[in-house]
C-alpha cells in the first residue's frame, strides 16, 4: 500500500514511546487539545467529537487505537486532523514531532499487514536518525474501528430482552 | 468549444425542462385535442429545442425536431387531426429528443443512435392524413418541404434567457408553413407569457453555491446563539444583539427557502408515467394533481422521486382495474388517480389515492401466515387495516402469491425504507372495491431543525422537536412517577401506560438505575410508537420563554421553562453514523458540541418488546384508546390481558407483606390496604399463594373494587391487534384477542370480581 502521491513528506508524532507518521497530504489541520464532547457507545478509541470551523470531527485517541493505556492529559497533546474521502478525523496524539521527507523506496513495507491493533494500521517503517518511524495508513486506522460496534447492540439486546 | 460549454449546459438544463413541459402538454392535448393554446405551446417548445440545436450544431437533434415541428405545424394549421398515431409518434419524438439530450449531457456528443426512421415517420404522419378530406387540402404538393431553416431564428447565445425570445420568433416561422393557417386568429393570439415571466424573475444558481451559503448561515446562527448568551447590561450592545438576532432569523428563513422547491418537480413527471403505464397495461386513468406548489427541501425532492414513482406505477398497474372490469362493477371506465400534496404540522404529506380494486386483505393475511410473520390464530383476529401493513414487510409481495392474485405492493418495503431514511413515514389504507390510499409524510427540511436540548448524566443531547410530544416532570412528592416492574418501566399518562427508557442507562452513562424520583420524561412519538425518554432535565437556552405561553395545554407539568433551540444539523461521519443512534451533531451557543439523538434508531436498539415494535407499521388512526391492554403472565403461565384504563398502578412487594384478614388477603402500602386476588384463582385455576418472593400486583380502579390482581410477571403494555372474540370465552375470560401477534385472554372483570368475593 504505497502512497500514490509523489508527495514524500510525512508528519511525525509521538504515541507512547514510539514515533509514527502519516502522509502530509492527508493532514488537514493541527490543533491544540481542547474540549471534546463524549459519544456514548462509540468504539472505544473514538473518545468524542470536536468542532472545527463548522465541521464536526470525531476524535480518535491514538493511544487507545494502538492498544496502549490511556495517558493523563498533557500540554503536548495535539489533534492531527486528517481527511479521508468526505470524512474528517482527528487523531489525538501525545506530541507532534517534525515533518520528514522520505523517498518511497526508502520505506520498508511489511510483507502482509499485521492483525493486532498495535500494528494493523502500520504500512511501512523507516529508520531515521536513530529512531524508527512507523508509517500509518489513515484508511486502516479508521477501518478497524468501524467493525467495533456489535458489542453495543448485543448489550442493549441483553439488558432489555426477556420481556 | 470551451466558451460554448456554459451555453450548452444551459441548453441541456433548459431542454430537460422543456421536455417535461412537452410531456404535460401532450397529455393535455390528448384530452382536449382542439386546444389551440396547448398546441401552440408544444410547437414553441419544439421550436426552441430545434433552434438551439441548430446553433450548437447538433444536427440529429435539429433534423428530428425539424420533422416534429413540421408535423406540429400541420396539426396546428388544422391540416391533420390528432389521433393515436399522431400522439404516439410525437411521444416517440419526445423520448428520442430526451435520449439525445442525455447523450449530450453524458458524452458531449449526440451519440450513435439513428433517428432517421423516426424523422421519416414524423414526416409520413404529417403527410399521410392529407389524403383524408380536410377543409383545405389544396396544399398537397408542398407538404414535405418544411419551413425555413432553423438557424436564422436562433436566439442570441449570450442571452441568459433564450426561452423568452424564441416563442416570439416562432410565430413568423410558423406562418411560413406550407399553407395558409386554417384557423388564422388562434395561433397568433398566443403570447409567450409564462415563459417570459419566469425568465425575467429568476436566475440559475449553482446548487453548490446555495449549499455553501446555507452552511455560512448555519455558522452565523451559531455565532448569534453565542452572542445571545452573553450577559450584558449595556443597552447599546443589547440593541445590536437584538438587531443581529432579527436579521439572522430572517436570513436563515430566506436561506432555507432557497433550498425549497415546489413538489411540482416530481409531480410533473407523473402525467407521462401514468399515461405510459396506463397504455402498457390497458388502463384508462384520469390523473388529478393537487397541491403541486407545496414546497420542500430540494434534497428531499430527489429522495421522494423514486418512491413516489413506484407508488404511482403501482396504483395504475395493480390498483386501477381494466376498463371492462370497471364498467362491470358500475364504475366509470377511467380510473381516478389523485396525487395530493399539502403541508401539515411542519411536514409535507403526499397522498397517492386510486379508486381501484383495493388490496385483497385475505390474500395478504394468508401470505403473512404462510411466511410465518404471524400465527394463524392471531392472524384471524387481526383487523384488516393491520393486516395490510404486512405489505411493508421486506420481500413480502415479490413472490407470486399476492402479486398474481391482485398484486399490490411490489417493493413496498423499499418505498418504506427510502422514506424512513429521510425521516418520513408511509402508511396505507385500502377498501375493497373502492381503492387504496398511500400516505407519505416527509419533513420539510433536514438542514436546520427545531430541537429540545436535554441533560442526562451531565452530558447534553438534542432531540428533534418533531418527535417530542410533551414534557412530564417527575417528583418525589406525588404526581407522575415511573412505575416499573421487571424491565417494563412505564409511566401513567392520562389513563395510558407508556413505556420509558432511561437515557443515561441506555447510553451507558450511569451503570444502574437507582430509584428515579427526579428528572423529566420527554414523551417521544415515532411513527405510531410512544415512549418516554427519562432525562435529568432540559436545557434552557437563550432568552427564557414565558412558561405560561410555552406550557403545553396537555402536559402535566413543565419542569423548567424549556425552550426549543434552532439547531443546524451537521453530519458526524460514517464511523459514528453507523451506530444508528445519532442522526448528527450540532454546536450550541456556548460552543459545545451536542449529539442529536436518532429516536427511531434508539427505539430499534432498546429492543422494546416485539409486541410494541410490531405496531411500527400500524396506522395510529386504527387504534382506539380502549384497545390498549396490560399483558401479564399468571403464576400458572397463562397469558392474560387487562384493559389499561382500569389499571391504577403497578406494585411490587414481598410475599410476606400479604396479610390474611377475614379470609381475604390484603397488602398494606402506607395507610392503604389493597385486597389481593390471585389471577389464577380468578380464572378458576388452583391458587398457590406464594408467600415468599416478589409478587407483582396490578391494582385496578374503584370500578373494579380497587383490588390488586397478583400475577407472576408484567409482560407488556400493548395495543390489541384484533377485536375481542367473545366466542372463545372461558370461565373468567371475557374473550380472546391478539396482542403482539399472540392470542391472549382478556379478564372478564365485571363477572369475576363478585364471584371472588368483591363488589365490582
Amino acid at each position: 500500500m504505497a502512497m500514490p502521491s509523489p508527495d514524500t513528506r510525512h508528519c511525525c508524532f509521538l504515541v507512547g514511546s514510539d514515533c509514527f507518521a502519516v502522509a502530509s497530504a492527508a493532514v488537514a489541520e493541527v490543533l491544540r487539545d481542547g474540549k471534546i464532547a463524549r459519544v456514548p457507545h462509540a468504539p472505544e478509541a473514538v473518545i468524542g467529537l470536536i468542532h472545527l470551523r463548522g465541521r464536526i470531527v470525531p476524535v480518535i485517541d491514538m493511544r487507545r487505537r494502538l492498544g496502549l493505556t490511556a495517558a493523563a492529559p498533557s500540554a503536548h497533546r495535539t489533534h492531527l486532523v486528517i481527511r479521508l474521502h468526505d470524512d474528517w478525523y482527528s487523531l489525538l496524539v501525545d506530541e507532534m514531532l517534525d515533518v520528514i521527507e522520505v523517498a518511497e523506496h526508502a520505506i520498508e513495507h511489511p510483507s502482509k499487514p499485521a492483525a493486532d491493533t498495535t500494528h494493523d494500521a502500520v504500512d511501512g517503517v523507516y529508520a531515521d536518525a536513530g529512531r524508527l518511524v512507523h508509517f500509518l495508513d489513515p484508511q486502516r486506522i479508521v477501518h478497524s474501528l468501524s467493525r467495533q460496534r456489535e458489542p453495543f447492540l448485543q448489550r442493549q439486546g441483553a439488558s432489555h430482552g426477556g420481556i | 468549444m470551451n466558451d460554448n460549454r456554459e451555453f450548452i449546459e444551459e441548453f441541456l438544463v433548459e431542454s430537460g425542462e422543456n421536455l417535461d413541459q412537452l410531456d404535460r402538454d401532450l397529455i393535455a392535448l390528448e384530452e382536449r385535442p382542439d386546444d389551440p393554446q396547448r398546441l401552440a405551446s408544444i410547437f414553441r417548445t419544439v421550436h426552441t429545442i430545434k433552434g438551439n440545436s441548430g446553433f450548437f450544431g447538433f444536427s440529429k437533434l435539429g433534423a428530428l425536431t425539424h420533422s416534429g415541428e413540421h408535423l406540429l405545424g400541420r396539426l396546428r394549421d388544422g391540416k391533420i387531426r390528432l389521433n393515436d398515431r399522431v400522439t404516439g409518434t410525437l411521444y416517440s419524438m419526445v423520448d428520442a429528443v430526451r435520449s439525445i439530450i442525455q447523450a449530450i449531457e453524458e458524452t458531449g456528443v449526440e451519440g450513435e443512435q439513428d433517428f432517421r426512421e423516426l424523422s421519416q415517420t414524423l414526416t409520413a404522419v404529417a403527410a399521410q392524413d392529407e389524403d383524408e378530406p380536410s377543409p383545405q387540402s389544396t396544399a398537397a404538393a408542398v407538404p414535405v418541404l418544411p419551413p425555413p431553416p432553423a438557424v436564422p431564428v436562433v436566439p442570441p447565445p449570450a442571452d441568459p434567457a433564450p426561452v423568452a425570445p424564441t416563442p416570439a420568433a416562432s410565430a413568423p416561422a410558423a406562418d411560413s408553413a406550407p399553407a395558409a393557417p386554417a384557423i388564422p386568429p388562434t395561433p397568433t393570439t398566443i403570447p409567450a407569457k409564462p415563459a417570459a415571466q419566469t425568465a425575467d424573475s429568476s436566475i440559475r444558481v449553482d446548487v453548490g453555491l446555495l449549499a455553501s451559503i446555507l452552511d455560512l448561515v448555519g455558522e452565523l446562527v451559531l455565532a448569534r446563539n453565542e452572542l445571545r448568551s452573553i450577559e450584558s447590561t449595556d443597552p447599546v450592545l443589547e440593541g445590536v444583539i437584538h438587531r443581529i438576532n432579527t436579521v439572522t432569523n430572517s436570513l436563515q428563513e430566506a436561506a432555507v427557502k432557497t433550498r425549497m422547491q415546489p413538489i411540482e418537480h416530481v409531480f410533473n413527471k407523473f402525467p407521462r408515467t401514468v399515461r405510459d403505464v396506463a397504455v402498457a397495461c390497458g388502463r384508462e386513468v384520469q390523473l388529478v394533481i393537487d397541491g403541486a406548489d407545496t414546497e420542500l427541501d430540494r434534497t428531499l425532492i430527489e429522495s421522494i422521486r423514486d418512491p413516489l414513482t413506484h407508488l404511482v406505477r403501482n396504483a395504475v398497474d395493480h390498483g386501477i382495474e381494466p376498463p371492462a372490469v370497471r364498467e362491470a362493477k358500475g364504475k366509470p371506465r377511467a380510473g381516478r388517480l389523485l396525487l395530493r400534496a399539502f403541508h401539515e404540522s411542519g411536514q409535507v404529506t403526499i397522498e397517492v389515492q386510486d379508486d381501484g380494486a383495493g388490496i385483497p386483505v385475505e390474500a395478504v393475511r394468508a401470505k403473512a401466515v404462510a411466511r410465518g410473520l404471524i400465527d394463524a390464530a392471531a392472524a384471524a383476529l387481526l383487523p384488516d387495516d393491520r393486516v395490510l401493513q404486512f405489505i411493508f414487510e421486506p420481500g413480502f409481495s415479490t413472490a407470486t402469491q399476492v402479486t398474481s392474485v391482485s398484486g399490490r405492493g411490489v417493493g413496498m418495503d423499499v418505498v418504506k425504507t427510502n422514506i424512513e431514511a429521510i425521516g418520513g413515514t408511509v402508511d396505507l389504507s385500502s377498501r375493497p372495491g373502492l381503492g387504496t390510499t398511500v400516505r407519505v409524510r416527509v419533513p420539510l427540511t433536514l438542514a436546520i431543525i427545531p430541537a429540545l436540548v436535554v441533560r442526562s448524566a451531565s452530558e447534553r443531547f438534542a432531540l428533534p422537536q418533531a418527535a417530542v410530544g410533551e414534557l412530564i416532570s417527575l417528583r418525589a412528592d406525588g404526581g407522575p412517577r415511573i412505575e416499573g416492574l421487571a424491565g417494563a418501566d412505564v409511566i401513567r399518562l392520562r389513563g395510558r401506560l407508556v413505556p420509558v427508557i432511561f437515557l443515561d442507562e441506555f447510553l451507558g452513562l450511569r451503570p444502574t438505575t437507582a430509584t428515579r424520583e427526579n428528572g423529566t420524561v420527554v414523551l417521544v412519538r415515532i411513527d405510531d410508537h410512544e415512549f418516554g425518554l427519562v432525562v435529568d432535565g432540559t436545557q434552557t437556552e437563550g432568552p427564557t420563554s414565558d412558561p405560561s405561553t410555552s406550557r403545553d395545554r396537555h402536559a402535566v407539568t413543565i419542569p423548567e421553562a424549556a425552550s426549543l433551540s434552532t439547531i443546524v444539523v451537521k453530519p458526524i461521519g460514517s464511523l459514528l453514523a453507523q451506530l444508528g443512534i445519532y442522526s448528527g451533531a450540532t454546536v450550541l451557543g456556548d460552543g459545545g458540541v451536542v449529539l442529536i439523538l436518532d429516536l427511531r434508531g434508539i427505539l430499534r436498539a432498546v429492543e422494546l418488546p416485539p409486541q410494541l415494535r410490531r405496531g411500527e407499521s400500524a396506522s395510529a388512526a386504527s387504534i382506539a384508546a380502549t384497545d390498549t391492554y396490560l399483558v401479564c403472565r399468571t403464576g400458572a403461565g397463562r397469558r392474560i390481558a387487562v384493559p389499561i384504563e382500569t389499571v391504577v398502578r403497578l406494585e411490587q412487594f414481598d410475599g410476606h407483606d400479604v396479610q390474611e384478614v377475614g379470609g381475604k388477603r390484603l397488602v398494606r402500602r402506607g395507610n392503604l390496604f389493597t385486597p389481593v386476588v390471585d389471577a389464577d384463582g380468578l380464572l378458576g385455576g388452583s391458587t398457590e399463594p406464594d408467600s415468599a418472593g416478589a409478587v407483582n400486583l396490578v391494582v385496578l380502579d374503584d370500578r373494579c373494587g380497587g383490588i390488586g390482581i397478583a400475577v407472576r410477571q408484567i409482560l407488556d403494555v400493548a395495543v390489541a391487534d384484533s377485536v375481542l372474540q367473545p366466542s372463545l370465552a372461558a370461565l373468567g375470560v371475557a374473550g380472546t384477542l391478539a396482542v403482539g401477534g399472540i392470542a391472549t385472554e382478556v379478564l372478564d372483570l365485571a363477572a369475576l370480581l363478585p364471584s371472588a368475593g368483591f363488589h365490582a
